[in-house]
């Protein structure tokens, strides 16, 4: 997970680019672009529609950032229920649940990766891990989903699915169970052994 | 649901995107350890998964010049669209001149409030609920002026205002309150004339003083024909309302034309003279003043 910036850092950026100063856009888009695609495209599995559903969470962003104020909400929060209601709307337009091409995900790690034995590996655990994601409730899924791809802390997750902080821990605890039990047989797990060392 | 669990199952799986290993982990809760392990490896799993899943530069890179025009274009229509009472919507203040803004403004509506009252008081006349808007201003106003000569024109200005009342007041058969407004009528005049130089006594065997030469002739001139200008449409305006009125009422405004010529003429025959020195000394019988007969 990369170093994630300071609240007070940015609340300064935010607040300027309320104020319309076109770098402070730019710094969000710098800051937040693939967390946000990470979140998308473990929630609708398609590397295609994920980079375009990622360009218009910003743009909604854009739309309504003149709305968000700090009153212990972090924004964090606030543009990853944008990122929600994005996914959803497109679920919703298309009319079916979100299915896995895993193609096109194996085609996402091949443009960041050529060595081909790491390839085999990385895709197997993300066709595994999609499609058992897939599985989880509703809320199990938008929890771990937010943990791991997006990388928010629980606090900022309880406020993106507006529930409380244990409630975020009971529902984390049972989506990461529940992805055990359809993970089985434990050779599904063998790259998350093999790259241990390196977490 | 063991809380415990819970709980040491959501802090490994801080601890592994804090970059601890699943053994580091599992040496902290040895009494979970047998648990925690398959379910911090899927942890592990998801979010190795996860951070292989990169964005596509030219993709990124097109989405980003999206994004640069679509700012582009909202700071557009906000210029547009943004009313001149709300300039803090342009980004044009900083947040701290908002709340400046926004108590200007406050005062500016109060003062426009108490501009509309004054203004809607300013035709009021004696017992009408916003008359004394209309005096507590003259008083606030009457101390404004800082030369001699602007007191005695306010002054003067004001016995034209109390005549306008006292000709209203006549047309409304109201002769109680025109008569108060005559008292003050005539409590103006003397004020005018002591801010002109002219010492006015109340008492007749009082010997008279040097008056204070503090105005020159040609604004004393021009103070006399103002009162004269004024006594003029006092009169006209009186004898014209006095035409609707009964026998005895029509007595009752002729008192009231008398003493206002009284008031006025004894102050413009005084004033008529040459030089603030020369100026004649002029006595005004106690009754004038204070009771208006």
């Amino acid at each position: 997970m990369e170093n994630r910036p300071a609240d007070r850092q940015v609340e300064h950026i935010v607040k300027q680019a309320q104020a319309g100063d076109q770098a402070a856009f730019a710094e969000l888009y710098e800051m937040y672009y693939d967390p946000i695609y990470r979140y998308v495209s473990f929630k609708c599995g398609n590397r295609i529609e994920a980079e375009d559903l990622s360009g218009e969470v910003f743009l909604k962003m854009i739309e309504s950032i003149h709305t968000f104020k700090f009153r212990g909400f972090p924004f964090t929060s606030w543009l990853y229920r944008i990122a929600h209601n994005v996914v959803v709307d497109n679920f919703r337009r298309k009319g079916r649940r979100p299915t896995v091409p895993l193609d096109d995900a194996i085609n996402a790690a091949s443009d960041a990766h050529s060595d081909l034995e790491r390839l085999a590996e990385v895709s197997l655990t993300m066709r595994e891990v999609v499609s058992a994601m897939d599985r989880l409730t509703d809320l199990q899924r938008e929890v771990v989903t937010l943990r791991f791809a997006a990388g928010l802390s629980i606090a900022e997750t309880a406020k993106a699915v507006g529930r409380k902080e244990n409630a975020v821990k009971a529902l984390q605890h049972a989506g990461i169970r529940k992805l055990r039990d359809i993970l089985t047989p434990p050779s599904c797990i063998r790259p998350a052994a093999a790259t241990e060392s390196k977490l | 649901m063991n809380g415990e669990f819970v709980e040491a199952l959501n802090d490994c799986v801080e601890r592994l995107t804090g970059g601890e290993s699943i053994q580091d982990c599992l040496n902290r809760y040895p009494m979970y350890a047998d648990e925690l392990r398959p379910l911090l490896e899927v942890s592990v799993s998801t979010i190795r998964a996860a951070e292989e899943l990169q964005p596509d530069p030219s993709a990124r890179q097109r989405n980003f010049q999206r994004f640069s025009q679509a700012i582009s274009e909202a700071s557009r229509r906000r210029q547009e669209r943004t009313p001149w009472w709300q300039p803090w919507k342009s980004g044009r203040f900083t947040p701290i001149a908002r709340p400046v803004l926004v108590g200007f403004m406050a005062i500016a509506i109060m003062l426009t409030g108490v501009g509309a009252t004054t203004a809607a008081a300013s035709n009021s006349v004696p017992g009408e609920p916003l008359y004394w808007v209309k005096t507590t201003r003259e008083n606030v106003e009457s101390r404004l002026p800082r030369s001699e000569e602007g007191r005695a024109n306010y002054e003067a200005k004001l016995a034209q205002v109390r005549g306008d009342e006292i000709n209203e007041l006549i047309q409304r058969g109201e002769f109680t309150r025109a008569n108060t407004a005559m008292v003050r009528m005539t409590v103006h005049l003397k004020r005018c004339a002591k801010y002109a130089g002219i010492t006015v006594t109340v008492d007749p065997v009082e010997m008279p003083f040097k008056p204070n030469p503090s105005m020159g002739s040609d604004e004393a001139n021009r103070l006399m024909e103002r009162l004269e200008n004024d006594r003029r449409v006092f009169k006209m305006k009186a004898e014209r309302a006095q035409r609707q009125l009964t026998r005895e009422q029509r007595e009752r405004v002729k008192r009231f034309l008398r003493e206002a010529d009284l008031g006025y003429r004894l102050f413009i025959d005084a004033t008529l003279a040459d030089s603030p020195v020369r100026r004649p000394f002029i006595i005004v019988p106690v009754q004038s003043y204070e009771t208006g007969r």
